[in-house]
């Protein structure tokens, strides 16, 4: 009779509960009686010897706990000290193999952290306030024009909170889309600020910030201003604001008592306002309004809280209240929907009259890959090395086993060294992480603290994840070491100690990353140099752009500006329009065209009619505006698309009459330009119209001539004040500055690639530097009894790199593809892009494979050309 | 004095007829055919072990054996306190079943 026949599950249970002592009794007697039973009924006994061993697991017999203290992790301090000893005498014997392997889990670990703490940031937008779910923007989507606006009626938002008990608060905010200059009465110092909002006092219920002076009560009363913490900082010093007045400068002339200081808005929120306001004092008093109604007013956005499971409700009452009371004739003008404030970031495309940041979920998806590729490339490196380092100390074992060590300590000592390794790491990584927090701060506008590295979540995260990479790089030595017989251990070349294979593949999977990520950052590389060397269809470098602030006070005087300033050397043109050229902002409208029965929905701009001139833009039929042809005061000129959108040539379009049935406006096609881009690379040129009306100027642009900018800068500014007085403040942007603005997301985003594919390289040369020593230290004799036997240095050099570039070869293959349909997909963002080249494929491929035999060569020369003897006599 | 159950009682005069053959399976085979009741051997360990904790059963080790898959035996033996322990009890039940009046059967 053998044991066989036990029952294996309980039997196992047994012999792992049971305390030593009492195994023999315990085991001995049941499975007796258990072959004693079997004889009359096999399945009873069966049934008998489970209960008897769940019966033997009681508190008298149990004892597992103490052989756990007593093996497993019996580490007694002497074992600790002694394996500490060990563990400098190893990092001091293979000092290259513990740098790699610490630098490779110290860098990829401090990227992946950087990774999920922008990450963390990112998915967490908006989600900082207290009822952050039940908030909603209502928004627009127009059937007129087809886009959807960030904007409700101004009489919403109190409609609903009035009317519907579901709602439960709500607010309106407006943002000028300029900044508006101000003083402060105390200092007369003057500021020029963006992020002004203006808001109803219930802002503050939805958003619930820390108000840190004063009451968002007093915010109904009208002339009143809250600041935000740094901005009571700058302006008056940290001290306690209240009753202090400020003046706005320009249209919104009037000056407002600060009643407030809130906290300033976390770097995840959809509003990064410094300065709050009074909604009603905004469109009641400043606004040129007067010929609106409270309905018909819609350039403010409407936030509102909703009690839980009522959206639907709500939302069927705004969508009346807006079809009844905007334009009673057009009741399917707007389509009314409500937003989730949360999704807004990530979920939601960016509305027309939106101001926040967005981002989108793929490249949420790409950096959380990215971060893991990185890691799994430092882990590599990491598992790599202490296996290559575990196969230097087969003998080393194989002397421990017979002096005596069991298999538990040899395991527990391989894997406290690989604890301690990780444990490193991990110390310097996060001393890292916390040095680079400013940085990254700076690339991704977020803002990092200490506690963002400090909190139990991330602390306890970071842990985790050591664990499993001490438990994923330690296991394998651990246990295959501590197995292997020790005379084999001791008598061959710890040949035994394998894992070819697998590193091997982990080298390769390296390559294939590297050379992926090299392929696509040289792509981003280019479309951004492309896309910044673009012809945009005129200059962009030698405009500048001046705001107009205050309306009246400027417009007359134009033509007295321009004047003046062309007086001056190096001023060529002075001009102005309702737009800035390539803002994101643009005016849709309805056109209609003589001979042609369907409206069409175009952009377009109102200029004066220098404006052509100024921006060099070329005319391919009719003429530009000219000053002076009187009729050129309502006359019209289209781009190129504008036509071929109406299927004519340009010559054909010439001198048909056409409406703008927005400002009724009604005049002749004279020219035709060239097409250009009025807006970013990402938009395609779109059909364009321009046309004279001085009435709607927000813009004057001044071209440049000379290369002495500063000085003609100052030209501006002291004309600007000769000719309008201290009421108009005088700011301007060159246009080139803000092109680069508009490409800030892929400018950082090019720069974070190009930091990770050097990441990437740098953990792959370390990773193939330290397989490329294991293996030649491995055919040490190899090599020394080959070139005894005849073989140059060339090629034994050769023989070693050729197991190399193979395996850089099959990651190349592997990377091409698949780096070719990643790029295809990010590249079609743009409107414009570039082609992928064939030779970016080409230079990474010999670039890899360059950098991979300089490094291996580096070994291979070593070993080649070292004494055969000293080889040889290794034993 | 010890205050020993009916079963610890049984089971100390089972060792004591079992002399160098007692151990949890022999005692639990011996039990079975005496009393005609099933116990199982865990039950029999608990006995055994309390017994002995009380110092009225000792122990030792004894080679093991095939059907045990190799595993030592834990022979029980009944110690002296042991012994005065039963025997008391027998004696006090002696006594009792003197006063006893005759049944009788009409």
């Amino acid at each position: 009779m053998s044991e066989n026949q036990l029952p294996r599950l309980p039997l196992r249970f047994l012999r792992w509960f049971c305390k030593d002592e009492l195994i023999d009794e315990i085991e001995g007697d049941l499975s007796e009686a258990y072959h004693q039973r079997r004889i009359q009924n096999s399945a009873k006994a069966k049934i008998s010897f489970y209960k008897e061993v769940l019966l033997s697991f009681n508190k008298r017999n149990i004892g597992m706990m103490e052989k756990y203290k007593e093996t497993s992790l019996g580490l007694s301090w002497s074992m600790l000290a002694q394996y500490g000893k060990i563990l400098v005498r190893t990092i001091r014997k293979s000092k290259v193999y513990s740098s790699i392997s610490i630098v490779s889990l110290t860098l990829s670990l401090t990227c992946a952290g950087l990774i999920y703490l922008y990450l963390n940031k990112e998915l967490t937008y908006d989600q900082v306030y207290d009822d952050a779910d039940n908030i909603y923007r209502i928004s627009h989507l127009s059937n007129n024009s087809g886009r959807s606006y960030a904007f409700a009626p101004v009489g919403l938002v109190p409609h609903l909170i009035e009317t519907m008990e579901a709602v439960e608060d709500g607010t309106r905010l407006f943002k000028y889309r300029r900044a508006i200059p101000m003083t402060l009465t105390a200092t007369k110092q003057s500021f020029n600020e963006a992020r002004v909002g203006w808001v109803d006092p219930g802002f503050f219920d939805l958003f619930n910030l820390k108000i840190l002076y004063g009451s968002a009560e007093d915010l109904k009363r009208p002339y009143t201003i809250m600041l935000n913490e740094s901005t009571s900082q700058k302006y008056f010093a940290g001290k306690n604001p209240i009753g202090q007045t400020i003046t706005f400068n320009g249209e919104y002339e009037a000056t407002l008592e600060v009643i407030g200081v809130f906290e300033d808005f976390p770097s995840n929120t959809s509003f990064q306002l410094d300065l709050l306001s009074n909604i009603e004092t905004c469109y009641k008093t400043m606004w040129a309004g007067g010929w609106m109604t409270d309905w018909q007013n819609m350039f403010t956005s409407a936030y509102v809280k909703i009690k839980p499971g009522k959206s639907e409700e709500v939302l069927k009452v705004a969508q009346e209240a807006v079809s009844n009371n905007y334009a009673p004739d057009r009741p399917k003008l707007w389509e009314t929907s409500l937003q989730k404030l949360t999704n807004l970031h990530l979920s939601e495309p960016k509305d027309i009259g939106e101001w926040s940041s967005h981002n989108d979920i793929e490249t949420i998806v790409l950096f959380s890959a990215i971060g893991l590729i990185i890691l799994s490339l430092g882990c590599f490196n990491f598992i790599n090395m202490v296996t290559a380092q575990a196969g230097q100390r087969a003998k080393e074992v194989g002397v421990r086993k017979v002096l005596g060590s069991n298999k538990k300590h040899i395991a527990q000592q391989t894997l406290f060294e690989t604890v301690s390794f990780v444990l490193i790491s991990g110390m310097l990584s996060w001393g890292l992480m916390y040095a680079l927090l400013p940085r990254l701060g700076a690339l991704t506008s977020h803002s990092y603290y200490l506690n963002d590295l400090a909190n139990a979540y991330f602390v306890i995260g970071f842990i985790l994840s050591l664990i499993i990479v001490a438990l994923l790089a330690g296991a394998y030595p651990a246990l295959h070491i501590s197995r292997i017989n020790s005379l084999h251990l001791m008598k061959k070349n710890h040949t035994a100690v394998g894992g070819a294979k697998v590193r091997n593949t982990l080298v390769t999977a390296q390559f294939t990353i590297t050379s992926g990520l090299v392929i696509c950052t040289l792509m981003v590389f280019l479309q951004m140099k492309y896309i910044q060397n673009r012809d945009l269809g005129f200059d962009d470098s030698t405009i500048v752009t001046m705001p107009i602030h205050n309306d009246e006070a400027v417009i007359p005087k134009i033509n007295a500006f321009r004047n003046e300033l062309l007086s001056v050397s190096g001023i060529d043109n002075v001009t102005a329009a309702s737009h800035e050229m390539l803002s994101d902002y643009t005016y849709i409208t309805n056109f209609i065209i003589q001979g042609f029965e369907e409206q069409k929905k175009w952009e377009r701009y109102t200029v004066e009619q220098d404006y052509l001139k100024a921006f060099d833009l070329e005319v391919i039929a009719g003429r530009g505006f000219d000053r002076s042809i009187p009729t050129d005061s309502n006359a019209f000129v289209l781009n190129e698309s504008a036509v071929s959108a109406l299927n004519l040539t340009p010559q054909q379009a010439l001198n048909l009459t056409i409406t703008d049935q927005g400002l009724n406006y009604t005049g002749k096609i004279i020219g035709v330009v060239k097409d250009f881009h009025f807006r970013s690379l990402h938009h395609d040129i779109q059909p364009f119209v321009m046309y004279v009306n001085w009435d709607r100027l927000d813009y004057i642009s001044v071209n440049l001539s000379s290369n002495d900018f500063a000085r003609n800068i100052e030209h501006l500014e002291e004309k600007w004040y000769q000719t309008f007085g201290e009421k108009a403040p005088f700011f301007y942007q060159f246009l080139d500055q803000q092109t680069s603005d508009l490409y800030l997301k892929e400018d950082n985003e090019s720069l974070l690639f190009s930091s990770f594919s050097l990441l990437s390289v740098i953990l792959g040369v370390l990773g193939l530097f330290g397989s490329a020593l294991f293996i030649t230290e491995r055919r040490y004799k190899e090599i020394g009894l080959r070139k005894v036997l005849g073989a140059n240095t060339l090629q034994l050099i050769l023989m070693i790199n050729s197991i190399f570039i193979r395996m850089i070869g099959l990651a190349f293959l592997i990377a091409s593809p698949l780096s070719f349909l990643l790029m295809n997909h990010w590249l079609k963002e743009f409107a414009y892009h570039i082609e992928q080249p064939i030779w970016v494929y080409a230079a990474t491929a010999v670039t890899t494979y360059f950098i991979a035999s300089v490094t291996v060569s580096h070994i291979s020369w070593k070993a080649a050309t070292s004494n055969p003897i000293e080889a040889i006599k290794v034993e | 004095m010890y205050k020993i159950g009916s079963l610890e009682e049984i089971v100390m005069l089972l060792a004591a007829v079992l002399k160098d053959d007692a151990y949890a399976v022999s005692i639990a085979n011996e039990y079975t055919e005496r009393t005609k009741n099933e116990i199982s051997i865990p039950a029999i360990h608990t006995v055994l072990k309390r017994l002995e904790d009380k110092g009225l059963l000792k122990s030792h080790e004894s080679a093991p054996t095939k059907e045990r898959g190799g595993r030592k035996k834990r022979i029980y033996g009944i110690t002296n306190a042991g012994y005065q322990v039963i025997h008391e009890l027998r004696h006090q039940r002696e006594a009792l079943w003197t006063l006893v009046p005759k049944m009788n059967l009409e």
